[in-house]
């Protein structure tokens, strides 16, 4: 294998004119560019209206809250998208925003049954689950306003089919987490990558709205292999 | 499906095409419909020239890098786990895929769009080990249904094909009950799909770009069957083209916003996924294995050649919806994979002049192409090029146009017999007229006739009538 690497990396270094790798290559520094200007300086406010008006574009459904309100509107939108078996990923924020105990109640009352994604459970049981429910909760760590998408990153309690499977996923997220486009993201990210390689997520994914296809005729069908609908609920933790 | 997705010599394909009027009726309304949303996203974004600017110059650095980075993506990958193989010819990529297959002992495997696949032809490969291939992505599902029928556009491979003709094959060859409604055979092939998804032992994907920085992969799709193939199966291998690679995210996330806004109009996918390594150790979901395949299969050549800007290319298909020609001819007279202007410049370049010596001639050099492509391949120039290589050093011109010249050359350089000609012409062709225009022309003029009326030849020529009007004479 070795070997292969080094013969296919010579040729192309040959094909540039050279004989060896370039120790060093200098990348181009674009912080000074296009990508730069979109909403530059902007309030954190402005920032999340635009990506509440982009949703609004996309027909996304979109549900404004407070930390205070959540547990309410969180059963609202579980009962809008017809409840049943819901599976939720295994985040500590459930228990801080006292979702889990209000799943509980929920469930208590026969208004949906809950379960959730447990990595101790094995691939199968939890692909199972995902594949039967109805509806998907994840937490999404970034939002865009330009697009109006969110950031979903697969972890050990949040795996990749939760937000995949089901006919619903509804994602929370919060205001303090919108920027305005994939830019900052990227940042972040190199960041990220930088502190701790190990830790990187094995899968990231922007995710905006429900999957769709035009290869149809060029008609619009939504729902094709991700799911049908997509809900986010945005929560307003600015001060 | 191989790199060339017919045998017939060119002018058979045409034929066929022109005259399939819903195949040009669908191809000039999907050209109109993405080239709008396009229009509007370009118009939307305000300094799109200078976001071209940009991508060129991301596109530039790391082709005149790709050794460097090609290096940097593959320590990367390994460090995360990725097992990262370079083929130089797509026997060696085969093989390999083969080998993975087979040392699974797999059968089930699915699919996402990769147009690297079709190029090395791995289902065929796959299908001869006795594995059961199932294309994910529903334009493509679709064909496959129709009897692995070809694809007509890199975007929307099933372009060709009405709705009634999806409802005739899926009830004849998939056991569909329902109406010829989209949406409801959308639903379908759904159902049907995420039964292959749920029991597939390995997953295939393209790349739509590789991360250097990170050593990730990554998928912009719609529809979510890229998110399938690479959760649910056990292993997973990506195909990327040796070219396909950028620097870190920050590059990564400038280019995708071209390439949604430039391939379907919008301001980006439902999924853009991005996979470094395999899962985590305490991660359920997600690919046990993750074996990444680059392959050169002449790319190294174009790199050192004066076409190396052609793999500048991101494939969105914005050249293809821009033009003229590909709007009268379709994909299938292209007779590639790879079709419309790109696929002009780079099936040359990747399967030689011999059988594909029309290609770099299927245009008008009108430019749309190159005007809006993204990453600024002067396509047009590239084309051009390609025609000189061809009637200069291979001297393989189409045979219509070396008889043409010949005859022009022989016609033009005697002055006496042009001019004898141009007056001979108006009453030869008068001949063959009705009504002031040719219907039905004979050898050559066919070419022209077929599709349209040729005029009659004025009996005044253009030198005569000027002559004459400088000296006072008709101002008609």
């Amino acid at each position: 294998m070795k070997n292969e690497r080094e013969q296919f990396l010579r040729n192309v270094s040959e094909a540039l004119g050279r004989t060896a790798l370039p120790k060093n290559v200098v990348k181009p520094d674009w912080r000074g560019d296009v990508q730069h200007q979109y909403m530059k300086g902007c309030t954190q406010e402005e920032i999340v209206e635009a990506f509440k008006t982009q949703c609004q574009n996309l027909t996304l459904k979109l549900f404004e809250t407070t930390p205070e309100k959540i547990k309410e509107t969180m059963r609202s939108v579980i009962q809008e998208y017809g409840g049943g078996s819901v599976i939720y990923a295994d985040d500590e924020q459930f228990v801080s925003y006292g979702l889990e105990n209000m799943f509980q109640e929920m469930e208590d009352r026969h208004e949906a049954c809950f379960v959730k994604w447990e990595a101790k459970q094995g691939k199968e049981k939890n692909i199972e689950a995902a594949q039967n429910a109805n509806i998907g909760i994840t937490f999404a760590s970034m939002g865009l306003a330009e697009s109006g998408s969110i950031l979903q990153k697969s972890s050990s309690g949040c795996g990749r089919s939760v937000s995949l499977l089901p006919i619903t996923h509804i994602a929370l997220i919060h205001k303090s987490a919108i920027v305005p486009r994939m830019t900052q993201t990227a940042i972040r990210l190199r960041e990220q990558f930088a502190k701790n390689q190990e830790n990187f997520p094995s899968n990231l994914t922007y995710i905006t709205g429900p999957s769709n296809s035009a290869d149809i005729e060029m008609v619009l069908v939504v729902g094709v292999h991700g799911p049908v609908h997509v809900a986010y609920i945005l929560i307003d933790d600015l001060v | 499906m191989a790199l060339k997705i017919s045998n017939e010599p060119f002018q058979q394909r045409l034929k066929k095409s022109i005259g399939d009027d819903f195949k040009k009726g669908a191809i000039s309304q999907a050209q109109d419909v993405i080239n709008g949303r396009r229009r509007l996203r370009v118009e939307e974004v305000g300094n799109w020239e200078e976001w071209r600017d940009l991508s060129e110059k991301i596109r530039k650095h790391t082709l005149q890098n790709l050794d460097y980075y090609l290096n940097m993506f593959c320590e990367n990958a390994e460090k995360n786990g990725t097992h990262v193989y370079f083929a130089k010819t797509k026997e060696e990529a085969n093989r390999y895929i083969q080998s993975v297959v087979d040392k699974k002992n797999a059968k089930k495997i699915v699919k996402s769009k990769s147009m690297v696949s079709e190029e090395i032809d791995v289902n065929h490969v796959l299908k001869e080990m006795g594995c059961d291939v199932t294309e994910t992505d529903l334009a493509e599902w679709i064909l496959q249904v129709d009897d692995w029928d070809v694809p007509s556009h890199i975007i929307v491979p099933a372009l060709h094909k009405d709705r009634n003709r999806i409802h005739e094959v899926f009830t004849k060859n998939a056991g569909y009950t329902g109406t010829n409604d989209p949406t409801e055979m959308a639903k379908f092939a759904r159902e049907k799909l995420r039964e292959k998804f749920l029991e597939a032992d390995v997953g295939i994907t393209g790349c739509n770009f590789g991360i250097a920085e990170t050593g990730s992969v990554s998928l912009v799709t719609n529809e979510g069957n890229g998110r399938m193939v690479t959760t649910v199966p056990k292993t997973q291998i990506t195909l990327m083209g040796m070219e396909r690679l950028i620097p870190t995210f920050e590059e990564f996330e400038v280019l995708v916003g071209m390439l949604v806004r430039s391939s379907v109009g919008t301001k980006i996918t439902s999924y853009v996924s991005v996979t470094t390594g395999p899962r985590k150790s305490d991660e359920v979901d997600g690919p046990d294995e993750l074996h990444v395949v680059i392959l050169d299969n002449g790319r190294s050549k174009i790199l050192q050649s004066e076409f190396q800007s052609m793999l500048q290319c991101i494939r969105c298909g914005a050249c293809l919806n821009i033009c003229p020609v590909y709007r009268h001819v379709s994909g299938h007279t292209y007779g590639s994979i790879y079709s419309g202007p790109m696929g002009a410049v780079l099936t040359p370049l990747l399967d030689g002049y011999e059988t594909n010596k029309e290609l770099p001639y299927a245009s008008t050099l009108c430019g749309a192409c190159s005007e809006v492509c993204p990453v600024k391949i002067p396509l047009h120039e590239l084309l051009l090029k390609h025609r000189q290589i061809i009637v200069e050093q291979e001297g393989k011109a189409p045979l219509m146009e070396s008889i043409l010249f010949k005859g022009a050359g022989m016609f033009l350089s005697k002055p006496g017999v042009y001019d004898f000609g141009t007056k001979l012409a108006p009453s030869f062709m008068k001949l063959m007229s009705k009504d002031g225009k040719i219907t039905k022309g004979y050898g050559m003029m066919n070419a022209w006739t077929d599709s349209r009326d040729l005029p009659v030849m004025k009996k005044e020529k253009f030198r005569d009538w000027f002559e004459k009007r400088k000296k006072g004479g008709s101002q008609r």
